[in-house]
């Protein structure tokens, strides 16, 4: 890890200041609070009065600290070096805790003092940081033992230092996913897990979750099936509960549910690897949409595309004009965002449903490689958890050229294959019908200008928080509005770059999130300050706000930004959600 | 290799404590490098684990193993014998493909107690027809000097017969005789298990849904 210059400087510092730990702040006001961003302290992050009696051990200092167990250079780490604008009014001692052994060396007082804190967010991404490299090592995967096992040894090291896994066992331990490593590599874990399920089964008290060092490890037990998540990135026990209920969904989307109970009932040994075969793929999907983060996971809600209602109107309109009888749902969906959707009056859309539909067509690529056309027999578990139904998808270029719906359907999807039009029926006999009322959807999409409208849209992206609230301190926010379940933000851009950046920020809103949801603190608002961003977040009965801005904005701007968003969807309401939609 | 689908076999040791499972275990996880094995079973390759027998009352071994022409993966599960796992619960048992048994030869009790290992089994795996379900019994350290013989080959295989012709080998993990040859067998028994109550997975059944009453909305 050590290399030379200025280069070695700044790893140092990044990779030693998650090791210090200390006691909650005592500093005596908000106010110092803010002028002091305080990386150093975990329960900095509920450093609101309301909050602070909270008590908490969640932070997310802890992605730095994994960085931190490979550097060598912890011991030169200065405190103080992290907070230069620390306040000599403080409480020093107390505001740095009980850390023996940890002072600091006046030459890296000073070296910390000069490096530039503009952007510490981006500063992380130095490429020699550690933590960057063992996140975007963490998709890789794995190789598979060779014949004589000669690179076990490797392939066991590779998979142990995995920030996350998720495993799959059948009730009798035997292996049905997981995210790393084949059976020659896992089974034997596999078999440990069971046993501890075993013994906790037995005695009528079945485990949940436990920990070991800074690994959470959580169990969902859902009939035949235990599933595990394994963590080290400090999610909560009910976030990684939620992951693990959507890979269980994506079983039952293959299975349905009597399906897989009857299998296990007739015999507990099933290996239900075989007849999940192929869909590994989806699971994986799913897997490291968590491990990267999602926003729409983490707040169980959709993301639409931003469209003027007039326009939305005009596609839902078309919809309902083409609709063919045995349509049960119609959806255009732009890269993961719903642009519309048609759907009978008493059916609503589950969230996690479309979840899984948006990672088989937009993260797992398989259906993409099929081509232009499609027809999956599909179960939506949240909808109806016994039976399939059937989908027909098609996608679309978002290029400028002109349609012949013949033309696109022969040809294979592009990369820029990011529109897709997906019906859905419950008659498995209603491929051509579902075909015919898509070829008419997008002449006429076409012919009012629609087609074109989205594109655009979708071309645009997300805008920028600055574009939203110019002039804000705000780098990013999530809104979600709980009526609709839905949500909104801006682009992960400027301020978000690439995976590192992006975890970073995701499991800040994890830390939000866990904290407005927990079942003992009742905030409605919670102000956090930490080494490298400021956040908000604010929960009313009718949407929570997540907000965060860099390390220096005080929490008047912060509230003043969030006030703004607020008002923002108020204005755009209907243009950033779908209300209603097209219903019949 | 061919596309044909992988398969995963539980199996589970069970007998007294100091009868030489994990002896017996370690012998066949070496046994990969020797190929001496019948031309039919080969094993491609192997995984001994860290010892968890201590802590959790069971060790695991992963082996995958070509039996004729079917890649197979043994999951072995070697159980602690002493008393305090004696239960280790109705999850560790469910789903076994197969149910080794062993004792050692020259340890009349570890005999005895066979029959009680079985029941033990039985009643917590619940198998779907106990009658058929695949045991195998091994009787261990047939090296040791035979002036130290307890039990005679004559009244092993006596019992096995009594239990419905379970097949029985007697085996040296220390000098490694008939240990291949046993597992073989147990890969195939539990392999026969495994697809005597085959299901055809390929094609889920199809559940209609009535959508007869999502359509009674209807307005447009």
């Amino acid at each position: 890890m050590q290399t030379t210059g200025a280069g070695s400087l700044r790893l140092s510092k990044q990779a030693s200041r998650p090791q210090l730990q200390s006691r909650a702040t005592t500093a005596l006001s908000l106010a110092d609070v803010h002028r002091n961003p305080n990386w150093l302290d975990p329960n900095s992050l509920q450093s609101s009065p309301a909050s602070r009696a909270v008590s908490r051990k969640q932070s997310f200092t802890h992605l730095g600290r994994l960085a931190g167990n490979a550097s060598d250079a912890d011991d030169s780490a200065s405190l103080r070096s992290f907070a230069p604008t620390l306040d000599a009014r403080l409480d020093g001692e107390s505001m740095l805790g009980d850390l023996p052994g940890h002072h600091a060396t006046p030459a890296w007082k000073a070296l910390s003092a000069s490096i530039e804190r503009d952007d510490p967010f981006d500063a992380a991404l130095a490429e020699d940081d550690f933590l960057s490299v063992r996140i975007q090592q963490e998709l890789t995967n794995l190789d598979s033992i060779t014949e004589n096992g000669s690179n076990e040894e490797h392939l066991l090291e590779t998979w142990k230092v995995k920030l996350k896994h998720f495993f799959i066992l059948s009730a009798s331990g035997k292996p049905i996913y997981s995210r790393h490593g084949d059976d020659q590599l896992i089974s034997h874990y596999i078999g440990v897990v069971q046993t501890l399920l075993s013994f906790y089964q037995s005695a009528h008290d079945p485990l949940r979750g436990f920990t070991a060092g800074e690994t959470r490890f959580v169990v969902l037990s859902k009939g035949p099936l235990n599933l595990v998540a394994v963590s080290r990135l400090r999610e909560s026990d009910g976030q990684l509960r939620t992951q693990l209920e959507s890979l269980y969904m994506q079983i039952l989307s293959t299975l349905t549910l009597p399906s897989l109970e009857r299998m296990f009932s007739n015999r507990p040994s099933t290996d239900l690897r075989r007849p999940l075969q192929g869909t590994d793929i989806l699971l994986d999907g799913l897997a490291d949409g968590f491990t990267r983060g999602s926003p729409s996971t983490l707040l169980s809600a959709l993301e639409c595309l931003r469209l003027r209602k007039s326009h939305r109107t005009v596609i839902n309109d078309t919809l309902l004009k083409v609709r063919s009888a045995n349509l049960l749902y119609g959806l255009i969906v732009a890269a993961g965002r719903l642009v519309s959707v048609v759907r009978p009056k008493k059916h609503s859309l589950h969230p996690g449903d479309l979840h899984l539909i948006f990672n088989m067509l937009f993260e797992a690529g398989s259906v993409k490689a099929g081509g232009g056309e499609n027809w999956i027999p599909i179960c939506l578990p949240g909808f109806n958890n016994t039976g399939f139904l059937y989908m027909y998808v098609s996608f679309f270029s978002t290029s400028e050229r002109g349609h012949d719906p013949e033309v696109e359907r022969s040809t294979s999807a592009g990369k820029d294959d990011e529109l897709a039009i997906v019906l859905i029926s419950a008659d498995k006999e209603s491929f051509f019908e579902l075909r015919k009322m898509r070829d008419e959807l997008v002449v006429q999409l076409d012919r009012n200008g629609s087609m074109a409208i989205i594109k655009t849209a979708i071309r645009k992206g997300h805008a920028s928080c600055s574009d939203i609230v110019p002039g804000t301190v705000l780098r990013h926010f999530l809104y979600k509005s709980r009526g609709n379940v839905q949500f909104a933000m801006p682009s992960f851009e400027p301020h978000f770059h690439g995976l590192v950046a992006r975890r970073k920020l995701m499991s800040l809103y994890d830390n939000l999130h866990q904290s407005i949801h927990s079942r003992t603190a009742h905030l409605k608002v919670q102000h956090c300050i930490a080494y490298d961003a400021t956040a908000l977040a604010l929960e009313t009965p009718l949407f929570e706000l997540y907000c965060v801005a860099g390390q220096s904005a005080s929490r008047a701007a912060l509230a003043q930004g969030a006030n703004r968003v607020v008002q923002w969807i108020r204005r755009e309401e209907e243009r950033v959600f779908i209300i209603g939609g097209a219903v019949f | 290799m061919s596309s044909r689908k992988k398969i995963l076999l539980k199996v589970i040791i069970l007998g007294d404590s100091g009868v030489g499972k994990t002896s017996l275990m370690n012998q066949y996880a070496q046994s990969a490098y020797k190929m001496n094995g019948s031309p039919n079973v080969t094993q491609v390759n192997k995984k001994f684990s860290a010892s968890y027998k201590a802590t959790i009352g069971a060790d695991f071994l992963t082996k995958e193993v070509l039996v004729d022409d079917r890649l197979v993966t043994m999951q072995l599960w070697d159980t602690a014998g002493q008393e305090r796992f004696q239960s280790l619960g109705v999850a560790f048992y469910r789903g076994a493909d197969c149910c080794v048994l062993v004792y050692d030869v020259n340890n009349s009790k570890s005999f005895d107690t066979l029959d009680s290992w079985r029941d033990e089994f039985l009643i917590q795996a619940s198998p779907m027809d106990p009658e058929s379900f695949p045991f195998v019994v091994l009787g261990n350290k047939v090296d040791v000097d035979e002036s130290k013989r307890m039990i005679s080959s004559k009244r092993a295989q006596a019992f096995c017969q009594s239990k419905g012709g379970i097949p029985y080998f007697e085996t040296s993990a220390k000098e490694a005789v008939n240990v291949e040859q046993a597992f073989e067998v147990i890969a195939r028994n539990a392999l026969a298990q495994e697809e005597s109550q085959d299901f055809n997975p390929d094609f889920p059944e199809t559940i209609p849904i009535n959508i007869g009453e999502e359509n009674q909305g209807c307005s447009c």
